[in-house]
């Protein structure tokens, strides 16, 4: 379904120059450096898979979705969607894909939400009796009549990621794009969210694209894994098999009141120390880490602590730096997270 | 695009507009104010001179009322997408016009409809009405249809002004400053243009060709012994603006393949 081969999108950056003459300087200078945002990359989605599409910041996620949804024409190499070239065919490749922006707002600002799902029904020819059958699905599973007739300007930021989901599944798309639909949600929002992207994909055996800084959302939705770093493709594979390849690990800040000095143990590796606040990487359960914290406070006053998952560009950079040392055998685990 | 979900839209614009039904009637009453200032400048003007170039209060009043009320309707599609298309370019909100099933130019101008023109319009359309019927024009079916057309290929000619000086924010992003330039210069039709140079009446029938939105038709509807020279612009009025609103389009799908291809 999803065809993507040697993919490249350069970018063109116009050279600055400092200071305000640099500026005026700036205005005749034709002097760029060219960027490759998306840099040769390949890979193939099917009907019905479930794709999780992630990298660190400036990876060109949203640029490798721009130029799935037509948006953007690559610099070299080939991409189909359905058998189609995206930006050639942009009005039919409309009709066949969905894609909610987690940043941008499809829906009308000042007027109720219903107005907004109507709008869509016509633009994409919904038939009467597709369209209940749809609003059913979404009043009840993205609990859309709780809000339906409210202004979208007085929804919260999860209600409204669920009206612009919903609004872009109104038309039985078979491939849907969401990029960072779950940004700056709650945890009962994201919930909904995943759910009911779970629930599209099985039952109507949609195919999902999906970018994210959340890890969670990929493993709840996506068994496929994709992984982008300065535009290259350095993963595509099985999500556990991802896992496999990286430590699962726990990390611990905590925050002394006075500054212990250099604090070091065999199963807590100090990955980052600023005095009173050090951060360890754990591996052990969290049996172990009850204890270390306890073993700690008996010598030392902690006034906080907070124990996280790694985020995404964390792993990343695990993954990518696993990698290069794999050669020689070096795995310094203190190097490679801080 | 069919015309009945391009209306669709402008009614759910419409309907947006009006829930903030103070601003909106304030803005029209300040409009209405502030032309009705224009009129009387011209009204007054008058009074001293009694005609400019041997056109009368009401011939006078008819010419700007003709360019006013087609940039009003021109204005009223095009001018607050053409304006806000950088900064709309910048947020990255252009991208859901050219991911529907629609063609992307009527499905953008459709979403950014401006109501607020109706004061315009309305301003215009009575001045425009009461020119006429205080002329000395014999009204035949001819010139009724004539009059109409005029005023659809005129409101053409002033969107496609819109529409080129928007789609350079496609390379530009930023713009403003060309339409501040396009509006000085559309001053000039305030007054029939044989009050200028030929310079300028070349420059003003030729290369950015303001004089088919009033000049031109005013000069066809009023001349009562017809010469061939003002029967051949008048008729040229009610072409040139489909043409040019044609070559502004173009200009546009240019623009727009420039973005997907440059921008992002």
């Amino acid at each position: 379904m999803i065809r993507v081969d040697e993919i490249t999108r350069e970018y063109r950056q116009w050279k600055r120059y400092a200071g305000l003459m640099g500026s005026i300087r700036g205005l005749f200078s034709r002097e760029y450096t060219t960027i490759n945002a998306v840099n040769q990359v390949s890979f193939t989605i099917d009907q019905g898979e479930a794709v999780g599409y992630i990298g660190p910041n400036g990876a060109g996620k949203s640029t490798m979705i721009k130029m799935l949804t037509g948006i953007l024409v690559p610099t070299a190499g080939e991409l189909t969607v359905n058998n189609l070239i995206p930006h050639m065919n942009r009005k039919e490749i409309a009709k066949h894909i969905g894609i909610v922006f987690g940043q941008r707002s499809q829906l009308w600002w000042d007027l109720p939400v219903s107005d907004s799902f109507e709008l869509h029904k016509r633009i994409y020819h919904v038939s009467d009796e597709a369209y209940r059958k749809n609003m059913d699905i979404f009043m009840e599973l993205l609990n859309l009549k709780a809000f339906i007739s409210q202004p979208v300007r007085q929804l919260s930021l999860g209600q409204r990621m669920r009206a612009e989901i919903g609004l872009a599944l109104l038309h039985d798309p078979e491939i849907i794009f969401l990029d960072e639909p779950t940004i700056g949600l709650d945890v009962v929002a994201k919930d909904s969210i995943r759910s009911f992207l779970k629930y599209i994909n099985k039952e109507r055996n949609a195919t999902i694209f999906l970018t994210s800084h959340d890890l969670k959302d990929i493993e709840e939705i996506c068994p496929r894994l994709l992984i982008v770093n300065q535009g290259k493709l350095i993963f595509d594979g099985a999500v556990r098999d991802f896992k496999a390849n990286i430590s699962s690990g726990k990390l611990l800040t905590i925050e002394f009141q006075f500054d212990p000095g250099t604090l070091e143990f065999e199963d807590a590796i100090l990955i980052a120390d600023e005095g009173a606040r050090k951060m360890y990487k754990i591996e052990k359960g969290l049996s172990f880490i009850n204890t270390f914290i306890g073993r700690i406070s008996e010598k030392y006053i902690i006034t906080d602590f907070s124990l996280q998952d790694y985020d995404i560009e964390q792993v990343i950079r695990m993954y990518y730096q696993g990698l290069e040392s794999e050669s020689d055998l070096q795995g310094d685990l203190s190097k490679v997270v801080s | 695009m069919s015309i009945r979900l391009f209306t669709y839209i402008v009614q759910l614009v419409i309907k947006s507009k009006m829930e903030y039904k103070e601003s909106f009637i304030l803005g029209a009453m300040g409009q209405i104010v502030g032309y009705t200032a224009n009129y009387l400048v011209i009204w007054l003007l008058l009074q001293k001179f009694e005609s400019i170039n041997g056109w009368g209060w009401t011939e006078i009043a008819f010419l700007y009322s003709l360019n006013l009320l087609t940039y009003a309707i021109g204005a009223s599609f095009v001018y607050s997408p053409m304006i806000g298309l950088g900064q709309i370019l910048i947020d990255g909100k252009f991208e859901q016009y050219i991911t529907k099933p629609l063609a992307s130019f009527p499905y953008f101008i459709a979403s950014l409809f401006n109501i607020g023109y109706i004061a315009h319009i309305l301003i215009s359309g009575t001045v425009l009405i009461w020119s006429l019927v205080n002329t000395s024009i014999d009204w035949t079916i001819v010139r009724i249809l004539y009059l109409i057309l005029a005023i659809i290929s005129a409101s053409f000619l002033q969107a496609a002004f819109m529409v080129v000086i928007g789609s350079l924010s496609f390379y530009f992003l930023r713009v403003q400053y060309l339409f501040t330039i396009l509006f000085r210069v559309r001053e000039f039709i305030a007054y029939p243009i044989s009050v200028y140079g030929t310079f300028f009446q070349i420059i003003l029938t030729w290369i950015i060709p303001l004089a088919m939105i009033n000049y031109y038709p005013s000069l066809f509807l009023f001349s009562h012994g017809s010469s061939i020279e003002t029967t051949l612009y008048g008729l040229a009025a009610l072409v040139v603006g489909p043409v040019v609103f044609l070559l502004a389009y173009q200009i546009w799908r240019r623009g727009i393949n420039r973005y997907s291809g440059a921008g992002g």
